[in-house]
């Protein structure tokens, strides 16, 4: 929480460094559901299944986010080798990597068959962060403990507390400002990722990132721990004897076993050192430590872009938000080196660190955990399973009731210490969760449920809170994993009780958002997969997440955004979509966008408003249809489905060519230009982005149009003319100026289909006038003769546009905006002719027959 | 929600979900005045509220052969009641024939809720006899939103 709290950089330097971060190109797959075209959005709105690769990316987040952890422990001088490189420590360069470990790796699971995974991880942590963060905490917990008398409040819920959570919100606030930026400088951009589900996705991996180390789960314990040396070393054995003592005597948690596997790394410099030498220490190495030692070697010069062999290091994917909101603030205070944000390695060092990783998952840590996990099951689990452990359980029960009942100390049968709320990694409740966990790590999800399954009860019998909140959680989250067919019964029976009571744990007792949000979160992501009915219950559970954090943070608009898309998963049956949640799915959407606005991230809630849009299009309901209305302004929404076919640059050359023909008349260009200014100035005072421009742009041509309109009309008139004018521009002010009822987006749409109807007004007039030439009419008859034709013309118009659109609406819903506007825009100017006309009108002018209301007071 | 007393947003929705009538009233009882106490952001996240229950609603219609199918959803402290008018049996074969009466509210009272449904049923049936209405016409009649509002004050 010591970082500057400065605002989101906007600097150049940023855009630039967050292009070069894989960040964007990464989930390109995304892009295909993010479009914002409304007709695109026409369908996802309406919820299509999800494609293959989403359903892949979400996977493979949850699936990385539960990974084994490695320490990293080292001596000076391998960091020393590392520094040269410029780089600050070894754990900083090898972290990257463990994201994704080379090629495939092989594991077998508690039936004895082997599984394949593609794309396994290791994270890296350093040793002492494990020692220190937790330690921090718990001093501070003491004390509180101790004042409260309470004994829940244990060391380790002070670290699962909510402290990350701001962080997260405050990063993805900064990524979401590098996209608005994006997007605001280009418009095509907002098409691409820049929207739509990857921030969510993003802001899951983040809040994945750093799990704290607490006693209820093992997930962050370290698994194995690399202790390294260099071949500079005077003296390298016993260092790393020295080493292997300081990392065991290190105060770690007491929950936190230290029998993990370890793991020697002797590095060898390249370019200084003799590699027989290194070679002969490696051989005494494996003599003395076993056959988990390696032997990397790396170049110690630093590596510069222009090398030959030069490879950018990998950036790290999952850093935690405090990391790389540090990492993001450095950058943008010193702006010249932000090119050496992006660093260089040599590939020979790049493919020895891969080969390195890849050696000590496949050979050591994988049959390690393996082995172990086996050892468990037999040792522990089976026991615990037999009749022995349920005579033991049972017995158990009995004598921890009567202990409470003669209220001794109820901990004397149970392994259970309530005093630092946690139980030691030698009783077999610590030891099963841990089996558990590892058997999660390796995706062994069935064990890992019939195991959780287990503890869930034991830790129940021991009132261990937070221990059953954290089985109840995995217990649902690998239930889900192992794909197994959600029946109704299992939905309430299991997740719906389970859930309610792990967040119930996390809030209330431990007041543990963070755990909460996480648990929640991830078992919504599996709901939403599972799909059908129990998307709802996803939207149900991300509803409640959304409780746990009141007010408008980025966390929160994207949550609400995800509640519904996980509405829109659930379809509906037949082509009624009967069953489905659309109309639900649109509520969050423009709930969600709200929220944006709130943010000020425009761009985001365009993108939902662009989703909601085709449920709302046709309502009537006056609020909400107003409530849209606003969200559109204040967004700075436009129909992008309009913007392809509209030359903006053409419509108003021609419009201006048009003015000149007619001699320029100054008068008209006025009221243009004071329309064009009537329009600038209410709506956009907060909003300026180039959707306003764009809307101002239209509002201009749209004006002049009007106005060339009454060129139209020969000059020999001039009263005609006049009157022509008048009128015409009356009712394009009418349009400009009633923001209430109608978007101006809507009433500016079309510009370009208005040419033809323009051009049919024309020939009307023209045929009138000859008509009436050769007739020998005066002037006040003529006029009418011209305005009746008008009038049939626009009739016939209309009518066919309206038998056209039935037809189109099957096939474009974001067409009927426009017609329903040009219908208006028709019946209005209808409006202003018909009563010059009124006597020479057809009854078929007058508007259908609307019966009084007072007639139907007739029925009571 | 809406200060001391609770308020009520009641509409009639047409087969198009369409809004056919719309009125908001507050409580008589304990002393309520009847005048509904919404914040002004409240009104449309009412609209919006009653728009999306339709989607349990249709869900739901299927399972119950009563009209009255008390409360169907819940939005943060605010509950949906519903009420499926006669439409129902006559045209079941095709789905969007349903007239259905929403009430949104703040405290759940299941009995004076189905009977102020009965009072406005009774109420849209005498509208349906009117030769010059039909279904799914906005009902604009004054009498008709005297009558309603009556119903709600003896029974909400």
């Amino acid at each position: 929480m010591a970082l500057p709290l400065e605002p989101p950089p906007r600097a150049r330097s940023v855009i630039g460094a967050s292009k070069a971060s894989p960040m964007y190109n990464l989930r390109s797959s995304i892009a295909s559901t993010g479009s914002t075209t409304s007709l695109a959005s026409l369908f996802a709105g309406t919820g299509a299944s999800l494609p293959r690769d989403i359903v892949d990316d979400i996977k493979s987040v949850i699936h990385h986010a539960f990974v084994p952890h490695i320490a990293v422990h080292v001596s000076d001088d391998v960091n020393n080798i590392i520094r040269e490189k410029g780089l600050p420590d070894l754990y900083q360069l090898i972290r990257p990597y463990g994201e994704k470990v080379q090629g495939r790796i092989t594991a077998r699971d508690s039936q004895g068959s082997s599984v394949t995974f593609e794309d396994f991880a290791v994270r890296f942590v350093r040793l002492l962060d494990i020692a220190q963060r937790p330690d921090r905490n718990s001093r501070g917990a003491a004390g509180s403990n101790l004042r409260n008398g309470g004994q829940w409040d244990g060391a380790s819920a002070e670290s699962m507390n909510s402290e990350e959570l701001p962080l997260v919100d405050e990063l993805l606030d900064l990524h979401l400002s590098h996209a608005e930026e994006l997007i605001e400088t280009s418009l095509a951009t907002e098409t691409e990722s820049h929207t739509g589900q990857a921030f969510y996705l993003l802001y899951l991996r983040k809040l994945l990132s750093g799990f704290p180390v607490t006693s209820h789960e093992t997930f962050s314990h370290p698994v194995a721990c690399l202790i390294a040396i260099s071949s500079r070393n005077p003296n390298p054995i016993d260092t790393l004897r020295q080493l292997y003592k300081s990392g065991a005597e290190l105060e770690v948690p007491g929950y936190v076993n230290k029998e993990y596997l370890r793991y020697y790394v002797l590095v060898h410099d390249e370019d200084k050192d003799d590699i027989q030498k290194s070679t002969a220490l490696f051989e005494q190495m494996k003599r003395h430590f076993g056959l988990h030692c390696h032997l990397l070697r790396i170049r110690s010069a630093m590596c510069i872009v222009s090398d030959e062999d030069s490879v950018p290091l990998a950036k790290s994917q999952w850093l935690p938000a405090s990391e790389e909101l540090a990492e993001l603030h450095s950058r943008q205070e010193d702006e010249i080196e932000s090119d050496s944000s992006s660093r260089f390695i040599h590939s020979s060092d790049e493919s020895a660190i891969k080969t390195m990783i890849r050696e000590m998952v496949a050979q050591s840590i994988i049959p390690f955990m393996e082995r172990n996990i086996a050892s468990w099951n037999d040792q522990i689990l089976s026991r615990r399973k037999g009749i022995g452990g349920r005579m033991l359980s049972f017995s158990r029960r009995f004598l921890g009731s009567t202990a409470t009942r003669s209220a001794t100390s109820s901990t004397t049968a149970s392994n259970f210490d309530p005093a630092t709320n946690s139980y030691d990694p030698m009783t077999p409740e610590a030891q099963m969760r841990k089996l558990a966990d590892w058997a999660f790590m390796l995706r062994d999800w069935k064990l890992a449920y019939d195991v959780y399954n287990t503890i869930r009860t034991d830790f129940n019998n021991d009132k261990a809170w937070l221990h059953v909140a954290g089985a109840q959680e995995m217990t649902v989250i690998s239930l889900l994993l192992t794909g197994q067919a959600i029946t109704p019964k299992l939905r309430t029976d299991t997740i719906d009780v389970y859930l309610d009571a792990a967040c119930y744990s996390y809030v209330t007792r431990f007041r543990a958002f963070y755990a909460a949000l996480r648990c929640l979160l991830v078992t919504v992501e599996l709901l939403r997969l599972a799909g059908g009915s129990s998307a709802e219950l996803a939207a149900k559970w991300a509803i409640k997440a959304l409780d746990l954090n009141i007010r408008p943070t980025v966390g929160r608009a994207l949550i609400s955004q995800r509640v519904g898309d996980c509405y829109a998963v659930r379809q509906g049956a037949g082509s009624g979509g009967w069953g489905g949640r659309r109309r639900k799915a649109a509520m969050w959407h423009v709930l969600a966008a709200d929220t944006w606005i709130q943010l000020g991230k425009y761009a985001q809630a365009r993108h939902c408003i662009d989703v909601a849009m085709p449920r709302y299009v046709e309502t009537e309901f006056v609020y909400i249809r107003r409530f849209l209305d606003q969200l559109k302004l204040d967004s700075g929404h436009v129909n992008l489905l309009d913007l392809g076919s509209l030359n903006i640059g053409d419509s108003l050359e021609e419009n201006s060519a048009n003015n000149d023909g007619a001699g320029g008349d100054e008068e008209k260009m006025d009221i243009a230009e004071a329309l064009v200014e009537e329009a600038e100035k209410p709506r956009f005072d907060g909003v300026i982005s180039v959707a306003s421009d764009l809307y101002l742009a239209r509002v201009r041509a749209r004006v002049r149009k009007y106005l060339s309109m009454s060129e139209t009309p020969p000059a020999k008139d001039p009263a005609q003319a006049g009157a022509a004018i008048a009128m015409i521009s009356k009712d394009a002010q009418a349009q400009l100026k009633t923001p209430s009822d109608e978007t101006p987006m809507q009433t500016v749409v079309g510009t370009t289909t208005q040419k033809a109807y323009e051009e049919m007004e024309r020939t009307a007039r023209k045929a009138a006038e000859s008509e009436a030439q050769e007739r020998g009419f005066n002037e006040v008859e003529t006029r009418e003769l011209v305005l009746q034709s008008l009038l049939k013309a626009h009739r016939a118009h209309y009518e066919a546009e309206a038998q056209n659109n039935l037809a189109s609406r099957l096939q474009n819903k974001q067409h009927i905006e426009d017609e329903g506007q040009r219908a208006k825009q028709h019946s209005e100017i209808a409006g202003t002719i018909a009563p010059a006309t009124v006597q020479m009108v057809s009854p078929r002018a007058q508007p259908p027959m609307d019966f009084d209301d007072t007639d139907m007071d007739l029925a009571f | 929600m809406a200060g001391s007393s609770t308020s009520y947003y009641f509409v009639i929705i047409g087969t198009k979900d369409n809004p056919l009538y719309e009125a908001e009233f507050g409580t008589f009882k304990q002393g309520g005045d009847g005048v509904p106490k919404f914040r002004e952001e409240q009104r449309h996240m009412n609209q919006f509220i009653a728009h999306s229950s339709l989607d349990c609603i249709e869900d739901l219609q299927w399972a119950s052969k009563e009209m009255y199918l008390k409360t169907v959803d819940k939005f943060n402290n605010t509950w949906v009641s519903c009420f499926l008018t006669g439409g129902k049996a006559a045209y079941t074969r095709r789905y969007e024939t349903d007239i259905k009466f929403l009430l949104v509210h703040d405290t759940r009272s299941d009995e004076p809720i189905r009977q102020f449904f009965a009072d406005v049923y009774d109420l849209y049936c005498k509208t349906l006899m009117n030769p010059f209405y039909e279904v799914n016409m906005a009902i604009r009649s004054q009498t008709f939103d005297q009558k309603i509002k009556a119903a709600a004050k003896k029974y909400l």
